[in-house]
């Protein structure tokens, strides 16, 4: 057996090697362009100006990549994901798994953006084993124009939820 | 391009991760970890359809000399001239085969092409220091760069990270993503960084040491550097080949 190599953070200069995936992300079978926007945030409430969020749904032909700059802010041009019922009868609504890297993050932090404006959201079956006061962080709120509101807070109040996968 | 979704029954299923072998996310040694940890405890989730695919990279990902960090620019980088090579592996030992990785890196003087680094040591005109390669059918990958110098940092007083190279990895999964530095043997500075040594076990530390190779170091052109990775994937299920 074979042992894991372990994490380490990309530190401040991910910009040079991280570049693929950087382009729109493309789906065969999804029509709905979309954009995420928001901010990733510290312990402090301030902008982490240095990290990148990476976002992936099943279906599509690439991860989407989108860095962070002043503030924390950071976009994501891409295709809304459907919903899709398993073998089981469970429900997925339309989500990104996300994945948060960064200067001063030593390994990586996994969440979830779903769609408040998806009906199916309410019964998606990761959703529900959430505890519900914390629901919300993993929803992305609908802002006009295909374009969605979604907050990554690594620390403090409000801070999103992180899974063990 | 297309994407590994696998609709196929059951799902591959990834074993969880032992304890102690990441970093954990709150090392107080690392000061830039104190505002950007979670406080808050992780929720288990299971894996479901999202986590067990991922991209698929294909030929096109990759230009001709992306893997060979000295031949970018019209002259050669300053620096020892080192050729890297591995193997990426799942736990069980099986190979990788053609998954993507990047690597990035200082110069030889320690210095970043990045706008942000801005210490005094001198920019290389040859030197970008970003690579990117493909694993063959093997799990085999090489990549010929220059070693990096050792930079300060501003964690703690007379702080010098290292000498080491970034990599990132996407593995066939969401689950199987790496990203980690890879570091070179003998160097003093291992011993007294806070990055390296947030990593608890020093057994597990040292799979993030690259060997010297004397068969992977070519005559009168570079020195030879091993430096194998395994992602996440398989545990439990037997040995095939090795």
């Amino acid at each position: 057996m074979a042992g894991l190599t372990p994490f380490q953070t990309v530190g401040p200069y991910l910009h040079l090697g991280l570049t693929a995936g950087c382009a729109p992300m493309t789906a065969p079978d999804l029509t709905t362009p979309i954009a995420i926007e928001g901010r990733l945030l510290d312990g402090a409430g301030n902008g982490i100006q240095d990290g990148v969020l990476e976002f992936w749904a099943a279906g599509f032909s690439m991860v989407g990549r989108a860095w962070t700059g002043p503030e924390g802010r950071y976009r994501l041009d891409t295709l809304k994901p459907r919903t899709r019922v398993d073998e089981a009868g469970a429900v997925h609504a339309p989500h990104f798994a996300v994945r948060v890297l960064g200067r001063g993050i030593l390994t990586q932090y996994v969440t979830r953006v779903y769609f408040a404006d998806e009906a199916d959201t309410a019964d998606d079956a990761v959703l529900a084993a959430v505890p519900a006061a914390r629901r919300d962080t993993l929803v992305a709120a609908a802002a006009g124009d295909g374009r969605y509101a979604f907050d990554v807070i690594v620390q403090g109040d409000g801070e999103t939820v992180f899974f063990d996968l | 391009m297309h994407s590994s979704m696998a609709p196929r029954s059951p799902l591959p299923t990834f074993p969880a991760v032992a304890a102690g072998v990441h970093p954990p996310a709150d090392a107080p040694e690392y000061r830039a970890t104190a505002l950007r940890h979670p406080t808050q405890p992780l929720v288990i989730m299971p894996q479901t359809l999202t986590e067990v695919c991922g991209p698929v990279f294909g030929r096109e990902a990759v230009g001709p000399l992306d893997h060979d960090l000295t031949r970018q620019h019209a002259g050669a980088p300053a620096g020892q001239r080192i050729v890297i090579e591995g193997r990426v592996l799942d736990e069980d030992g099986r190979p990788v085969p053609h998954t993507l990785i990047e690597v990035w890196q200082a110069n030889a003087a320690g210095r970043y092409a990045h706008q942000v680094d801005q210490w005094d040591a001198p920019l290389d005109a040859n030197f970008s220091g970003a690579g990117r390669t493909l694993t063959d059918g093997d799990g085999r990958y090489r990549f010929v760069t220059i070693r990096p110098g050792a930079y300060p940092w501003r964690n703690h007083h007379n702080a010098w990270r290292p000498a080491h190279i970034h990599f990132s990895l996407f593995g066939h999964a969401f689950l199987t993503r790496l990203v980690t530095q890879m570091y070179f043997p003998g160097d003093p500075l291992l011993a007294l960084d806070p990055i390296f040594n947030a990593i608890p076990d020093p057994g597990v530390r040292a799979r993030l040491v690259s060997t010297f190779d004397l068969t992977l170091t070519e005559p009168a052109f570079a020195l030879g550097y091993r430096f194998d990775l395994v992602l996440r994937g398989r545990v439990g299920t037997p040995m095939e080949t090795r």
